[in-house]
């Protein structure tokens, strides 16, 4: 073997096995949206970081009988609906610091958890802070029923991974068809556009089958 | 349900319609039964579809936890019997290791052998991104719908003479290159191949990274660069992917043989 050759397949090994550095220091609420709103999700990976154990503490003193374990599911999803919330447009500017907002989800996640559980935990009443800016934010718990998530998961399994992926990125990610062309390596918007109608439709028709067949079972 | 309708609901839920139109679109699923269906159809595919986004997150929350643990020293707070079940778990984990490392491969196979477990093994990629289709865009007969078309229908030698016709602005594309490497591996052109997947390989973000090093793995067995080969498919052995996953540890058992 080569020098070159080696020196090659040391660098795709290293790639395959190492992640990328963080790339913001500062975390403004707004900043962040916008990066987000531009693809930059790996400020999500900061965001999540720089308050989860702020949020665990708070919650260790505001949720009396909850596990740690839960606090962090709770500080998962509300990471993850603040960023659908900027991804789908309900969120486009914060008048609030984002450690509130987020605070205010957080907190939202935990009773909803408590509830689900059928536990009776006392919940302290909010913080005048974070009471300011609660009723401004609408919160979507809005799903299909039980069965239609079923069928919809079923579909999503039977789809490649590159419709996935160009799927996520258009309506998951909010990214533009010339965004994917690039992302992606496609040869033209056309190539993207049509892949994303054929992908969608693929996804559609293997729902409606589903639940189809489901509903006559 | 129309083409003209399908193509509407389409714009609507990627917000392209103005807002007249999106006015007078959704007076239309007020009034109309079928279109009010099929608009649901579509809305739960994009349900679907952001429900996925949220399992991806959901996942890589899940292992910075695992990391973050790890930078924490949480294992203080370990209960003792996970200890003891940890503890066996490393031992067992160790066997396997150093079983694994006593059990070498080859550095050498016979060209025949190779050949067969490439045949095994090979199959050129393809998924529905690929399709050519049959909308109105593939009227189309440039080079690059050509070699769509014959790539789709495998038609590999037809499809690899195609690929020179494209334009020379198209080249460079990695998408199209990722292609390049597969016809020419399904044309029997490993050492060809090799230098085109390695260039993809540089970058891991790459949308189709795993599926590029499992190639360029066959397409070094094949050359019968066997080290190379069984370092990628060790790489792939926890790949996100299960069926590269499955792949890439049955090939290297096979290669133990």
């Amino acid at each position: 073997m080569s020098d070159l050759s080696n020196y090659i397949h040391r660098g795709i090994l290293d790639r395959a096995t190492k992640s990328r550095p963080a790339i913001m220091d500062k975390l403004d609420g707004n900043t962040l949206i916008r990066s987000l709103q531009e693809g930059d999700s790996r400020v999500l990976d900061q965001l999540y970081d720089r308050y989860r154990g702020e949020f665990i503490s708070w919650c260790s003193r505001h949720f009396k009988g909850l596990d740690r374990e839960d606090f962090i599911d709770a500080w998962q999803e509300t990471v993850i609906a603040f960023y659908d919330q900027v991804i789908s447009s309900r969120l486009t500017t914060l008048t609030c610091e984002v450690k509130t907002y987020l605070f205010i989800i957080g907190r939202r996640y935990v009773i909803k958890q408590m509830e689900k559980a059928k536990r009776t935990v006392h919940v302290d009443p909010l913080e005048e802070t974070f009471s300011l800016v609660a009723d401004t934010i609408t919160f979507d718990w809005e799903d299909p029923d039980a069965e239609k998530k079923e069928m919809v998961a079923l579909a999503m399994k039977q789809m490649s991974e590159q419709c996935k992926s160009a799927l996520m990125m258009r309506f998951a990610e909010g990214r533009s068809v010339p965004e994917i062309m690039q992302k992606s390596a496609y040869p033209n918007l056309n190539t993207v556009s049509a892949t994303l109608s054929r992908c969608l439709r693929k996804l559609k028709e293997l729902i409606q089958d589903k639940l189809q067949s489901g509903y006559h079972e | 349900m129309n083409e003209h309708d399908m193509i509407l609901i389409e714009r609507y839920i990627s917000n392209e319609l103005s807002p007249e139109e999106a006015k007078l679109f959704e007076l239309r699923l007020q009034t109309e039964e079928d279109l009010r269906k099929e608009f649901e159809a579509y809305r739960l595919a994009l349900y679907g579809i952001r429900q996925e986004k949220k399992k991806e997150l959901k996942q890589k929350f899940i292992a910075r936890e695992a990391q973050h643990n790890l930078q924490n020293g949480q294992a203080r707070i370990i209960p003792s019997w996970v200890k003891v079940v940890m503890s066996a778990a490393a031992v067992i984990a160790l066997f396997f290791i150093v079983r694994n490392s006593l059990i070498s491969y080859p550095a050498s196979i016979s060209e025949e052998r190779r050949a067969q477990l490439f045949a095994d093994h090979f199959n050129a990629y393809q998924d529905e991104s690929m399709n050519p289709g049959s909308r109105s865009e593939t009227r189309d007969t440039s080079a690059l719908l050509l070699l769509q078309r014959a790539y789709w229908s495998k038609q590999y030698a037809k499809a690899l003479i195609q690929y020179d016709s494209l334009p020379s602005n198209l080249s460079g594309n990695e998408r199209l290159l990722f292609f390049k490497a597969n016809l020419l591996l399904a044309n029997e052109k490993p050492e060809q191949a090799i230098p085109v997947l390695e260039l993809l390989a540089q970058n891991p973000s790459y949308v189709y990274a795993d599926e590029v090093r499992w190639f360029l793995a066959l397409g070094y067995i094949r050359s019968g660069d066997i080290q190379k080969g069984v370092d990628l498919l060790k790489t792939l052995r926890n790949s996100t992917h299960q069926d590269l996953r499955k792949n890439a540890r049955q090939l290297l058992k096979e290669l133990k043989k």
